[in-house]
């Protein structure tokens, strides 16, 4: 019991640091991206502006709504089943990859029922349309996983992990690499956390004043995010693997720290993209069709190894 | 001989032209029109209100006129009489008159039924003219999207109202009764100082425009002959204020895109643009540095050298914004096919400026006129095909090099001439007299209509761009997306300072 609070402690603290970390890089980056100073929370480099930002969410009373609620626990659920190392994990299931998967989709549709939930009642309208939006995007993210789990023939992240040993997941999978990227860069854009992101603050739910559920919201914000670069550097990037000499842990802060750093770039470099016909468009007539052929040709390789010995 | 002509004293080949057209008025329409003459290079017609329907006709389909487009319509009180004030221009023969039509004499509730019942007449000769007729049942009945004047950023004049089919729309209403003070009302019985300091409010951009077109007004009236040392600052100035007010409106559309570093980028530049203007006048967005006669002051040397290290950073910036916002595919995806505007539907409504020439008319008045003197400078007239939003963002960037390019030649040419003492505007003695005048802004062609004796306005009507640019917005909006409102509402360049009722 103790063991199982000790990791709950110790992995709200990674989750709160990363926070803190993030939200201030995010501010200085952007505000560096965009030419302008950046906030002036405090004169020691703006360090404080993530508290402040909280405190600022607190100061203003508003009414939880029950999709808050779920928002506020599918974005701490869905650590309990990533690993961080090989023991460091809440919950050991054997298709933990399933499971957080699914959470995430939970996650991502209650942001959007929230999104849409406005004073003037449900707007549909905006709701089907971004549901749209966003699931068409995670089409080729599950081909790219699926592909991935055919090469690895498991579903648990310890044991992907455990895979890559010798050589990442990268070399095998380069073009679902980019694909699984290029998804996630797309939802990141989504339900960024910028403000750029049409589909979380919509017209509707960005006059409704800020809260605790405001606060819940962005947290959940950033739990998608950390989810979206935990999972690329597991599948991928070989996770806590040990580089030669340099300590796995490292190497994993390293890594998704350098994924964040390019993600937020390229969101600073391309504009808004709200364009439901065009994010469409180039998602069904290019992205999909991509990430299907790099899995069907996974699947002819994994009959001809697996099956005729061929390979 | 030569010298004169050259200088401006006597009449280019444009004016010749138009004279050619005045006497050819004279000589159609001898019994319908009151008076005919020539106030600066436009023409102006006064005739009573039961002629208008036949010399409207006339005028559009006699060949010898080709009138076109009809520009705007105003209503105002000239002499104790209500009066209706007809802007027309003809694109292919290159000139443009007003019509000041004399209705029968009553008061102000009258003279606005009679407008009524006026303007169904004019509807059918220039369709154009039913953006000027109530049209309250067509708000009722169809709308189910509204935007309200604030919604929008910088377009705070006009109340939107759309019908739609799903997320296409497919009637647009612009409703501009929240601008209700009329300049002609503002400024009426003021005198032409207190007109001169508060005109550059007419444009929040570029507020030397209107400036420019008073002054030229006022020194046409007075024959004054300007020097070609203070002409030549003038066209620098005016251009610096166009790659301002262009920079502008392209940080604008960089900003409903949602391309921060573009938008930024776009401001700061925006930023070092009017530095250069407020180390020369003191002010950056009312300048109230062209007076009558001449200019607040004199460029020396220092500040020439400082323009010219100036523009080479400006040049490369630009270049570089150009790069950040057009080479971006996800951008022109959107820009292109948005909003597009065909020759004729833009001509129909009057369209003037860069939003005519995206559509692919080469009318710009800095070279169809004898506009101060432009015609010692070289540069080329930016022309579009399609007029849609990415064409008409692409015209502004191309109009900015030209721009740099006319600043880079006056500041070498810049003549070495003694100024002139100014105007003494309390001292001006004048009878009853009539102007119009007209400059390229960046919005499109802006048009003044004074009326004054000695140095106190009698009457003051704006004539801009902006109205015609609404009413353009309105017959492309159909068809588009909801979404896309904003984007090209902001890609016509709405000005809203020289918007009215």
């Amino acid at each position: 019991m103790l063991i199982i609070l000790k990791k709950v402690i110790y992995i709200f603290l990674i989750f709160v640091i990363n926070l803190a970390v993030c939200s201030y890089l995010l501010n200085k980056l952007s505000a560096r991206a965009e030419l302008r100073r950046g906030f002036i929370a405090s004169r020691a480099g703006g360090l404080g502006y993530p508290f402040l930002e909280i405190s600022k969410y607190l100061t203003k009373s508003s009414r939880l709504n029950i999709w808050e609620i779920f928002l506020f626990f599918f974005s701490f659920f869905i650590w309990t089943v990533i690993p961080f190392s090989q023991t460091f994990i809440l919950i050991k299931v054997d298709s933990d990859l399933l499971i957080a998967i699914l959470f995430y989709i939970i996650l991502v549709f209650s942001f959007l029922v929230n999104a849409s939930r406005s004073s003037y009642g449900f707007v549909w309208n905006n709701f089907l349309k971004k549901v749209l939006m966003m699931f068409s995007v995670f089409i080729p993210m599950l081909f790219s996983i699926a592909s991935l789990v055919l090469i690895n023939r498991t579903l648990s992240l310890r044991e992907i992990v455990g895979f890559q040993y010798q050589y990442w997941n990268i070399v095998y999978q380069p073009l679902g690499f980019i694909l699984l990227f290029t998804s996630a860069f797309a939802q990141f854009k989504l339900t960024g956390l910028t403000r750029k992101n049409t589909v979380l603050f919509s017209e509707n739910s960005e006059k409704e004043g800020a809260g605790f559920g405001r606060l819940i919201t962005r947290i959940s914000n950033y739990s998608t995010l950390f989810f979206l670069l935990v999972i690329i550097v597991i599948l991928y990037l070989a996770g806590w693997q040990n580089l030669y000499f340099v300590n796995g842990n490292i190497m994993f802060v390293l890594k998704f720290y350098i994924l964040f750093f390019v993600m937020l770039l390229l969101d600073k470099a391309t504009p808004r993209l709200d364009d439901y016909n065009y994010l469409i468009s180039i998602n069904w007539r290019f992205i999909v069709p991509v990430s299907a052929v790099n899995f069907i040709l996974t699947i002819v390789f994994f009959i001809l190894r697996n099956i005729y010995n061929l390979i | 001989m030569a010298k004169e002509l050259y200088n401006g004293i006597y009449s280019s080949h444009k004016l010749v032209f138009i004279e050619r057209i005045e006497k050819n008025i004279d000589y159609y329409l001898k019994d319908r029109i009151l008076e005919v003459k020539r106030l600066g290079q436009e023409l102006f017609c006064i005739l009573s209100k039961s002629s208008l329907t036949t010399v409207l006709k006339e005028l559009k389909e006699n060949p010898e006129f080709d009138i076109q487009v009809i520009n705007s319509i105003n209503l105002f009180k000239s002499n104790g009489r209500y009066c209706l004030l007809i802007d027309l221009s003809s694109v292919t023969n290159n000139y443009s008159m007003l019509l000041k039509v004399l209705l029968s004499s009553g008061d102000g509730a009258s003279s606005r039924e009679e407008y009524k019942e006026i303007l169904p007449a004019i509807v059918q000769i220039f369709k154009a003219a039913e953006f000027y007729m109530s049209r309250n049942n067509l708000m009722q009945s169809y709308t189910d999207v509204i935007f309200e004047s604030q919604v929008f950023d910088g377009l705070d004049s006009f109340d939107t109202f759309l019908s739609t089919d799903y997320d296409i729309i497919d009637k647009a209403y612009f409703d501009t009764a929240i601008s209700r003070v009329l300049p002609q009302n503002f400024n009426k019985s003021s005198s032409l100082f207190d007109l001169q300091t508060a005109i550059s409010r007419y444009d929040s951009s570029a507020g030397i425009f209107p400036e420019l077109c008073l002054c030229l007004a006022v020194e046409e009236l007075l024959k004054t002959q300007v020097s070609r040392r203070v002409q030549y600052i003038r066209i620098l100035f005016s251009e610096l204020y166009r790659i301002s007010s262009h920079i502008y409106y392209i940080s604008r559309i960089a900003r409903i895109i949602g391309a921060d570093i573009a938008y930024n980028f776009a401001l700061l530049e925006r930023e070092h643009v009017l530095r250069i203007i407020e180390t020369m006048t003191g002010s950056r967005i009312n300048p109230n540095f062209i007076k009558i006669g001449g200019i607040k002051n004199d460029l020396s040397q220092e500040r020439i050298i400082t323009i010219k290290e100036g523009l080479s950073g400006i040049i490369k910036s630009v270049h570089r914004l150009e790069t950040l916002l057009l080479d971006n595919s996800i951008i022109t995806a959107k820009l292109k096919n948005t909003g597009a505007a065909d020759k004729d539907v833009a001509l129909g409504c009057g369209a003037t400026g860069p939003n005519l020439r995206a559509s692919g008319a080469r009318y710009d008045i800095r070279k169809n006129r004898n506009l101060m003197f432009y015609k010692d400078f070289s540069f080329l007239v930016a022309i579009g095909k399609y007029g849609d939003c990415l064409e008409r963002v692409q015209i502004r960037f191309r109009e900015i090099y030209q721009s740099i390019k006319i600043i880079d030649q006056a500041v070498s040419d810049l003549p070495d001439e003694f100024m002139r003492k100014l105007v003494d505007i309390s001292e001006i003695e004048l009878e009853y007299s009539e102007m119009v005048s007209s400059v390229e802004c960046p919005h499109g062609v802006f048009k003044i209509f004074i009326e004054m004796k000695n140095n106190q306005i009698l009457n003051f009507v704006v004539l801009g761009p902006s109205k015609n640019s609404l009413y353009l917005a309105e017959k492309i909006l159909p068809g588009n997306r909801v979404e896309d409102v904003e984007l090209i509402l902001a890609s016509l360049d709405i000005n809203s300072g020289e918007m009215m009722s």
